[in-house]
């Protein structure tokens, strides 16, 4: 191919037009030691692209993957931080069930001796009965101690008393508007000084 | 889509699926990871791969959401120079004696284009793929593909020029 040929070919390769039929030859052409000075930049191009195109997986590359295919162990591969959560989510279920399991075991759910029943209807009613005063005679007494709250109550009361202390301190605030005159009420001629 | 068919068929596209992901990530072991992901997901979705027109796309395709995902949850920008040193670093030994001063330079021009040319580049002008297929992995028209192509190109000898000048004059 003369140079000529070659020049016309980069020219349409720069515009993206060649076929790669024609891009293959213009790579073969710059293998050639004896390019031309002008054509040299190009020839760096091309001889990138011969050179990265060699870019090859590190030797033991298949071997391990082949032996990772047939091994069948192939696990979704999750980003580690996804894995962790999920073995522990996976642990902490584990130590639940078996928690569960040993309860149930232990019998704590069915207790093996019941609490006993009343067949006579007159004894239910009157053990009924004694069981409910027990309840509400317990239930007064936490009455009476709630009845010492009304003290506090009263208390409440005269604490209300402070609601007018504190308009009162609301008027003492307009002293504060004093402060804002006080330069000026001091320093009356202030601005004379400064007169020739 | 069978074991065997997999691994005849899929698997050969490592190093395509590692370059593209590299041009992503910047960074060697990391596109490595993205193409193991890719291989394990569509593995596991080996039965239904026939459905597809074609799985080279469909694993492109995969790759560049998985970069588009990390990138987008990474906590710190890539430092460009610890970044050199690993690309360095890990180049395989037959390609440490081909790399030079002028690669550098190129590859630092088409690291400062935006990156949908920059993948345009690395579809069309380091793998050879037609107008059909980049539009297709890049999710784009294919009229703005060769729109783009054209602009990243002339953007790279630009920025190689001017990088010599700046050289010429620092000398």
């Amino acid at each position: 191919m003369t140079t000529k040929e070659i020049e016309a070919l980069l020219e349409r390769y720069y515009e993206g037009v060649t076929t790669l039929q024609e891009e293959h030859s213009l790579r073969e052409y710059f293998q050639r030691k004896d390019v031309p000075g002008h054509l040299k930049e190009h020839k760096e191009l091309f001889g990138f692209f011969g050179f990265d195109s060699k870019g090859k997986v590190s030797p033991g590359f298949e071997v391990a993957l082949l032996e990772k295919l047939q091994k069948g162990r192939i696990v979704r591969m999750d980003p580690p931080k996804k894995r962790l959560v999920l073995t522990l989510s996976l642990a902490a279920s584990i130590v639940l069930v078996a928690g569960l399991v040993t309860l149930v075991r232990l019998g704590v759910f069915n207790p093996s001796q019941p609490y006993g029943t009343i067949t006579d209807p007159q004894l239910a009613y009157a053990e009924a009965k004694n069981a409910l005063y027990l309840v509400s005679s317990r239930l007064n007494d936490g009455l009476a101690q709630a009845q010492q709250l009304e003290t506090f109550n009263t208390g409440l009361q005269k604490m209300g008393k402070l609601q007018s202390f504190s308009t009162g301190l609301d008027e003492l605030t307009k002293i504060n508007q004093l402060d804002k005159y006080q330069p000026i009420i001091i320093n009356p001629g202030r601005k004379s000084d400064t007169r020739p | 889509m069978n074991h065997q068919e997999f691994i005849s068929q899929v698997v050969p596209l490592k190093n395509k699926l590692f370059r593209f992901a590299r041009r992503y990530l910047e960074q060697t072991e990391e596109a490595e990871d993205v193409v193991q992901e890719v291989f394990i997901k569509l593995w596991t979705r080996r039965e239904k791969l026939d459905e597809y027109r074609s799985v080279e796309a469909l694993a492109m395709i995969t790759t560049k959401n998985i970069c588009l995902d990390r990138i987008k949850s990474r906590r710190h920008p890539v430092d460009p120079i610890d970044d050199h040193r690993r690309f360095l670093e890990n180049l395989p030994e037959e390609q440490k004696k081909d790399y030079s001063e002028e690669i550098f330079r190129v590859r630092l021009a088409i690291k400062a284009l935006p990156t949908q040319q920059q993948m345009i580049i690395q579809l069309r002008d380091i793998e050879g793929y037609d107008f059909e297929s980049i539009a297709e992995i890049l999710e784009m028209n294919e009229n703005a593909v060769r729109v783009n192509l054209s602009r990243a190109r002339k953007r790279i000898r630009e920025l190689i020029t001017t990088s010599k000048v700046y050289d010429y004059q620092r000398n």
